[in-house]
């Protein structure tokens, strides 16, 4: 276990090498720089800026200087917010965003998981065609269509819930809700697909013959190994809730990272969108490692 | 009064191909500590009527006749009711022990479970119980098999952990379904052997059921051999041995191999085969399911089916040559 | 082709067609069977139909101004049927001129993530070894990337050129297809055709073309079905962001975000492009769904 896991963290420093090289040498290689919208600039400060920012370097250089400075978890200095670094600007982001994006996690494996299970146990009835359609149509509707429309409807029209910023815990369920519902649609699909293949296997047979009622069939026996492709999609689920809270930030107004990006990407502050690019890649690495870990949990016959 | 009474069960499962009446026209009786075999080739049904017993047969099955334990009918009983049934009154032992049991949990909580739930025991009661019952199926070093998978028992260890869980609630019926087939010859005899002193041990009634004849004679006292689904001939194993009046059951008897062990009776020079094969459940025409294989084939057989109709003493059989319609 | 003799190869072809035409035939008896695919399939085509014609028969193009008619809200009677935005723009048009592109980029970003996946994925399962082990691999590690991530970054670098969209989106969407190609490939290697055919001296060029593509009609054609929808989705979350087609023109991920602004004033402006997206999408995923239920022969 304890030489799988360290083979396994190895495995992923080419991928985050490759990573940075692929965004490091395509901010290189894009037209225009960082500091094009400043027309009037004089040439010796312009040269003076450049040198600051070590733009004068050889390009070889410069790369290794910024996977040197990754290491110490520096991401540079910001080219829009001048008195900020990067880190800096990730770090006011991340409480913000993890608490959006953990809080969509869960809804989206708690409901996702349920709801299929809850299709599985009635398959080929009304109650079960009813989820799966319900299903299909969260798959069907993006993030950034569903947050206008859930603020159009409980914010504006009822009431019930702010319609953006940051404040307790009611500023957050439109948020969670809009980041979480297209995956809590995929993971029940996911779950309702493995869930009828286990609840059809022997042992959840022999397990009812034991005269355990349904709810006790599912928890105790059949719910590990439905879980497995839960688990695999555990990954794919990251990437999609941290790339759909860079519009639900935007939406509800979050100051958190995904708000940095899109104005980072709008005004050309190149370091800040690498950084954010690097970072999130980062975790959604991280979190396929634990996913690899979490097979181990689930399943006794895999063991590393 | 029988401990189980089951009247013309019947198990039909509908889908969007049509209807298939897999089981139809069974009945039996079984006394407490009694043994019924219930024999049959793959396909007979003898599985799903097993199943239909405690409920089992899934949802897209329909079930029919009656079945009654202690004068009680189950069929239709609401699933609290079952839940108290299954494992406690009634108990099965599966065919395959690999699939049987959950790869993803360990022996004990397999185990503990029943007793915790159903009958309420602490943990720690739970545990005792369930290492003397592994003791008693003869699984050496208890405490340490209950906190291993199934994928690190052999084959034959994972089936006598399946009976013991099946003996746990103390059943008065115990049903065990092709308990042998998915193990190796050797071990085969040893899980016989085990059942069949359990059996007397606990003087529980067993229901055995098998493709295979052989196995009947040392654990059961009574037989019924079924053919599409219905059932072809009933009576003591010893009386349909010596002479079995359906054709079918004939051919069966002749199609296992022996080993001279019956000094008393001539063995039969070759070992024969039923020609054809079975017809696929539901399929039969309006006569009896076997004409087609039968050598003793005549008029009414493809006509009409033969009841199952009581002849000499404590035996039943349906065919035409027996009770001519 | 040296070693390919032309002549045994024309009977192995006629067998194997056979096979495919019942396996198909069979696919669309259960896909005609499917209420709900078959529904979806005829709305994408009244929508793309509707798309195409709809902007030349609407009195209103798609970047002319009403000066009467100021954010309207829906009337038959101004013609601006789904109301006008803060410029007096038709919707109508501009929600039909959108779903062109939408449409467009889907399914353009579809065939060059097809291209790729199918080249890569058929080559990698067909080649095996060594070959196979690198080429999945490459696979795995491009996998691990936020994609997302990375279209934004080249969006925002070199542009908002409508070619670049596709080739973006195409280029991060074929992984799926390979790995599912790759299966297929591996799969199909084994059987008894493709083992006469190289019996039968059939190169390897031969054999992928004439046995090993054909086969995988079915696969990709689920997969890509599936695909569209997912395009048009990272589309549309450009042009929300901005970084999609730039002004006057449009797509229906700008219009939402247009129509998000001004959702409390002019909800219209939000609640007909989220629609026809919406609708798009879900007839997308039905069908493929459908499809995927319809060539699978256990389904039956």
């Amino acid at each position: 276990m304890l030489r799988y896991t360290v083979l396994r963290l190895l495995g992923a420093v080419p991928t985050l090498l490759l990573l940075v090289t692929l965004a490091f040498f395509l901010i290189r290689a894009a037209p225009g720089g960082p500091f094009d919208a400043e027309k009037a600039l004089p040439p010796e400060i312009e040269a003076n800026l450049r040198a600051a920012y070590h733009l004068d370097e050889p390009l070889v250089q410069q790369f290794v200087r910024y996977v040197g400075n990754l290491t110490r978890g520096d991401f540079g200095p910001s080219f829009q917010y001048r008195d900020y670094t990067v880190t800096e600007l990730i770090a006011t982001g991340l409480p913000v965003s993890f608490r959006l994006g953990l809080a969509a996690m869960l809804l989206a494996v708690l409901g996702g998981v349920a709801a299929g299970t809850f299709a599985a146990m009635r398959r080929n009835r009304p109650a079960d065609h009813a989820v799966m359609a319900m299903a299909m149509t969260g798959i069907s509707i993006p993030n950034f269509v569903l947050a206008p429309v859930l603020i159009l409807l409980f914010a504006v029209h009822l009431g019930w819930l702010p319609a953006g910023g940051l404040g307790g815990p009611a500023h957050m369920v439109l948020p969670v809700i809009a980041l979480a519902l297209p995956q809590i649609a995929w993971i029940a699909r996911i779950t309702r697909g493995s869930m009828t293949e286990v609840l059809s296997s022997d042992f959840i047979r022999a397990a009812r013959a034991k005269g355990l009622s349904d709810s006790e069939v599912v928890i105790r026996h059949a719910l590990r190994p439905a879980m497995i492709p839960v688990v695999s999609y555990l990954g794919p689920a990251t990437a999609a809730v941290l790339t759909g809270s860079v519009v639900v930030e935007e939406i509800f107004g979050l100051p958190g990272i995904g708000r940095y990006f899109v104005q980072g990407a709008l005004n050309r502050d190149y370091t800040l969108v690498m950084g954010v690019v690097v970072f999130y890649g980062a975790v959604i690495i991280a979190l396929n490692f634990l996913v690899d870990l979490g097979y181990a949990v689930l399943d006794p016959k895999v063991r590393y | 009064m029988a401990l189980l009474d089951v009247r013309d069960l019947s198990v039909t499962f509908s889908d969007h191909h049509g209807r298939r009446r897999v089981v139809d026209g069974l009945s039996y009786s079984l006394d407490a500590g009694g043994s019924l075999a219930i024999v049959g080739e793959s396909g007979s049904g003898k599985t799903q009527s097993a199943l239909a017993l405690m409920g089992l047969c899934g949802p897209t099955a329909d079930v029919g006749g009656s079945v009654r334990l202690d004068g009680r009918e189950l069929l239709g009983l609401p699933w609290p009711a079952l839940q108290q049934i299954r494992g406690q009154r009634i108990a099965m032992v599966f065919q395959d022990p690999m699939t049987s049991l959950n790869p993803y949990r360990r022996i004990g909580g397999q185990m503990t479970e029943m007793l915790t739930l159903r009958k309420g025991l602490s943990a720690d009661a739970a545990r005792t119980e369930c290492l003397e019952m592994l003791e008693a199926v003869q699984i050496g070093d208890p405490s340490n098999r209950f906190t291993q998978f199934p994928h690190e028992l052999s084959g034959g260890i994972r089936q006598r952990v399946m009976i013991a869980i099946a003996l746990l609630g103390r059943p008065d019926l115990l049903v065990a379904d092709e308990p042998t087939t998915a193990l190796d010859v050797t071990v085969q005899a040893q899980i016989l052997r085990l059942l069949a002193d359990l059996r007397r041990a606990m003087g529980m009634a067993t229901l055995l059921i098998t493709h295979d004849l052989g196995l009947v004679a040392g654990l059961c006292d009574e037989v019924l051999v079924m053919y599409a689904g219905r059932p072809a001939e009933q009576g003591p194993v010893d009386d349909v041995f010596a002479r079995s009046l359906h054709p079918y059951t004939r051919g069966l008897l002749h199609s296992v191999p022996r080993l001279g062990r019956d000094p008393g009776r001539a063995p039969p020079a070759r070992l024969q085969a039923i020609t054809g094969s079975p017809p696929a459940a539901g399929d039969a025409g309006p006569g009896c399911a076997f004409a087609p294989r039968c050598a003793y084939r005549f008029g009414p057989c493809d006509e009409k089916q033969p009841e199952f109709a009581a002849v000499a003493g404590s035996r039943r059989v349906a065919c035409h040559l027996e009770s001519p319609p | 082709m040296p070693g390919a003799v032309p002549g045994p190869l024309a009977g192995e072809d006629a067998i194997e067609n056979a096979a495919q035409g019942g396996l198909f035939r069979d696919a669309a008896r259960r896909l005609r069977a499917n209420r709900a695919a078959r529904a979806s399939a005829l709305i994408l085509i009244a929508l793309t139909v509707l798309v195409i014609v709809g902007p030349w028969l609407s009195p209103h193009a798609y970047d002319a101004t009403d000066w009467d008619a100021i954010s309207q809200p829906p009337t038959l009677a101004g013609q601006h049927y789904f109301g006008t935005d803060p410029l007096g723009r038709d919707l109508f048009s501009r929600t039909l001129v959108g779903g062109r592109i939408s449409l467009l980029v889907g399914i353009a970003a579809t065939l060059v993530s097809l291209l790729i996946g199918v080249t890569w994925g058929a080559t990698a399962g067909y080649l095996g070894g060594r070959a196979d082990h690198v080429m999945m691999r490459i696979v795995d590690i491009l996998y691990a990337l936020p994609f997302m991530f990375f279209v934004i970054l080249l969006m925002v670098l070199f542009g908002r050129h409508l070619v670049l969209i596709f080739l973006a989106i195409g280029a991060i969407n074929w992984l799926d297809m390979a790995r599912i190609v790759r299966g297929q490939t591996l799969a199909l290697k084994h059987r008894e055709f493709v083992e006469a055919a190289e019996a039968m001296g059939a190169s390897r060029r031969r054999v992928l073309r004439r046995h090993i593509l054909p086969n995988l009609v079915g696969v990709v054609a689920v997969y890509a079905t599936l695909t569209v929808p997912q395009v048009i989705l990272v589309e549309s979350f450009l042009s929300f962001l901005g970084l999609g087609v730039q002004e006057p023109m449009t797509s229906w991920g700008a219009l939402v975000n247009e129509g998000a602004e001004q959702m409390e004033s002019a909800p219209w402006m939000l609640i007909f492009p989220a629609l026809f997206l919406s609708v798009t999408l879900f007839c997308f995923n039905f069908l493929g769904d459908g499809l995927r239920d319809a060539l699978d022969p256990r389904s039956d």
